[in-house]
């Protein structure tokens, strides 16, 4: 007997003996003691409800007493009590049974209470219910159906939003064979490959067209995710699906819109090319023939002046000038044809060591620097990607101008130095890469720097005829040579101070 | 036995200039003109003995010079005779369409009556029966 009261005082379910009517705590145990937070003496003896006053207006009290008078026992799940501890009215939840304790001539002399405190467990439980019922909501109002595959039953759950969004009434039963053959039959394969995949990669991503029992056509995306067991094994797809026909065909809108501006632009692009085609073929054509008359003017003048000896002096000044016109004539169309040949497409690019390229070109223009005493600094160049003979045309066309526009009585020097520089320091037009930066400098007669884009137009000049040679071109051919290269040039100079040229070319 | 030259050039001005320094230069050259390649060619066919040295212009009407060149590298007996082209064109292209075709020399059009001269007399100078290989591509191209 000992024992087993001893083994009744430290159960982990509350207990408590009560004698008679008046409910006389006859025995307890800790369990009991801690839940009601009263200490053994406070309650030992005394009536129940003098103890726990609280119990008053519970359901406590009619509970008891129906085991009085019926006999029977009661009991209750999780039911809500309230407990005044010493800091404060207590929440609990418990699971507790009345049994009626009998006389041996079977009439009820007490009642044996067990308590067991299921507070946690409960709140645990609500506190689950509460996030479902919040990611319920959620899921509502992002009007996605959800569904739940338990992939070893093959049982398939659908919420009333994904039948709906199948085309279907939100109450009806729909089997999952039923969803799948809603599906668009040109898209079957694009859920056949995506489950699939999803037995790989644990997640399910598609997006396809259903049929509504209605005939009409929607799209639906579908996310889901498997759950798998400790062995790897696949036990459930988790998963939503929403309507995103309005979304794709506002996409197919956007991207037909998109394909129509495409091909219009195309077709301008076309069309402007051409257009450079043909101005670029009009200008050889032209340039070409061009010569042609003009080489006859020239021979019949050398002609009338070899054999016509009565020309007055007059006469012979008239011829000389026509023919310098002619030779300035000359020079014109083949600058301009030089132009219209600096063209990118098909164009043969190497590696070029540009130290070696202004060697060469140095060479040729010798007999000038000579003539003008001109000295050439050159710094360590770098080897570039270029189409070899344009550049070359684009140092020569420098250094010719370097060697052109020089100060009397100053020996020309010309100093080439190398760097890089960031694309974004060189203009708008330029890209985010790092160019090189080849920078040619010269001590001769300098320009206006107002002038410094102007220089680079096609029949731009900065001077008369009569003060120096030239056409106008040189510097547009480096232009659109630089443009060729997908490079830039610059120049900065002041009157008198000399100019400085910058090349930049893509590094 | 004096040499005979065959020129064949649509332009009038041309023709009359080179018959001029020809003139200039010799008086006995023998100096056949057709005025495009299908006059070259019944021409070609009906001189005897042939020429030794065809100057031929490029861009003509009818037959052009590339299919002049061509033509008679088909013809047997017309496949030794020297062609020297002579063009307003200075075109890459055209100077390597034309020496793979087998000419022997090309002269870019003077653009005075003396250099005009002296490409005539540069040409009447080469004794041909020392030329019957074609010269390399750098000797080519006449500079005058």
């Amino acid at each position: 007997m000992d024992k087993f009261y001893q083994s009744l005082m430290q159960a982990p379910i509350g207990m408590v003996v009560l004698r008679g009517r008046e409910l006389v705590i006859e025995m307890v145990n800790d369990t009991y003691l801690t839940i009601v937070d009263r200490a053994r003496e406070e309650v030992a003896n005394r009536p129940l409800m003098d103890v726990l006053p609280e119990l008053q207006g519970q359901r406590f009290p009619e509970l008891l007493r129906a085991v009085w008078e019926t006999g029977n026992t009661q009991r209750e799940s999780e039911a809500l009590t309230y407990v005044d501890s010493h800091d404060g009215r207590r929440k609990y939840y418990l699971d507790f049974e009345y049994t009626p304790l009998r006389e041996l001539n079977g009439t009820v002399s007490g009642i044996m209470v067990t308590v067991n405190d299921v507070t946690v467990k409960v709140e645990a439980r609500e506190k689950i219910q509460a996030a479902e019922q919040r990611l319920r909501l959620a899921i509502e109002a992002t009007n996605l159906g959800t569904f739940d595959w338990d992939l070893e039953n093959q049982e398939f759950y659908s919420s009333p939003r994904l039948v709906e969004i199948f085309g279907f009434p939100a109450d009806d039963a729909v089997s999952h064979q039923q969803l799948i053959e809603a599906l668009h039959p040109d898209d079957l394969h694009i859920r056949e490959k995506a489950v699939s995949t999803s037995f790989t990669t644990g997640g399910l991503s598609y997006e396809a067209r259903i049929i509504w029992p209605d005939k009409s056509v929607h799209w639906i995306r579908v996310r889901g995710k498997i759950v798998h067991d400790d062995d790897r094994k696949p036990l459930r797809m988790y998963g939503t699906a929403v309507d995103i026909t309005q979304q794709k065909t506002f996409t197919q809108e956007l991207e037909k819109k998109v394909q129509e501006r495409t091909a219009e632009l195309k077709e301008s692009n076309h069309a402007l090319q051409k257009s450079n085609e043909e101005l670029a073929q009009f200008a050889f054509v032209a340039s070409h023939d061009l010569q042609e008359p003009l080489r006859k003017i020239q021979t019949f003048a050398t002609r009338i002046q070899a054999t016509e000896d009565a020309l007055t002096d007059r006469g012979k000044d008239y011829f000389r000038r026509m023919q310098q016109a002619s030779m300035q004539m000359q020079q014109l169309i083949a600058d301009v044809l030089s132009y219209s040949r600096m063209n990118a497409a098909g164009q043969h690019v190497e590696a070029l060591d540009l130290g070696m390229l202004l060697a060469n070109v140095q060479e040729q223009l010798s007999e000038r620097m000579e003539a003008v005493g001109a000295t050439i600094e050159m710094a360590a160049l770098p080897v570039v990607k270029v189409i070899p003979y344009q550049f070359e045309q684009l140092l020569t066309n420098i250094l010719a101008n370097a060697l052109k526009y020089i100060k009397p009585d100053v020996p020309p020097r010309i100093v080439i130095t190398a760097g890089t520089a960031d694309g974004q320091a060189i203009g708008p037009l330029a890209g985010d890469g790092v160019y090189y930066r080849i920078a040619i400098a010269d001590n001769g007669i300098g320009f206006d720097p107002q002038y410094s884009e102007r220089i680079f137009q096609v029949f731009q000049r900065l001077h008369g005829r009569n003060e120096y040679e030239g056409t106008g071109i040189g510097l547009a051919i480096c232009k659109k040579i630089m443009d060729n290269h997908h490079g830039f040039i610059t120049a900065t100079g002041e009157p008198g101070q000399g100019a400085t040229f910058f090349l930049y070319l893509p590094a | 036995m004096a040499q005979s030259f065959f020129l064949a050039d649509d332009d009038d001005d041309d023709r009359l200039l080179f018959e001029d320094a020809l003139r200039e230069l010799s008086a006995d050259t023998n100096l056949i003109m057709a005025t495009d390649g299908v006059d070259l060619m019944e021409k070609l066919e009906e001189t005897v003995p042939l020429p030794c040295v065809i100057f031929l212009d490029i861009n003509m009407p009818r037959k052009n010079g590339f299919e002049c060149l061509a033509e008679m590298r088909q013809i047997e007996k017309f496949r030794a005779i020297p062609v020297v082209i002579f063009s307003t064109s200075n075109e890459e292209s055209t100077i390597e369409r034309t020496y793979r075709q087998g000419a022997s020399f090309y002269i870019h059009k003077p653009r005075t009556f003396d250099k005009l001269k002296s490409a005539i007399r540069q040409i009447m100078a080469i004794d041909w029966s020392l030329h019957t290989v074609q010269p390399s591509k750098e000797k080519y191209v006449l500079q005058f």
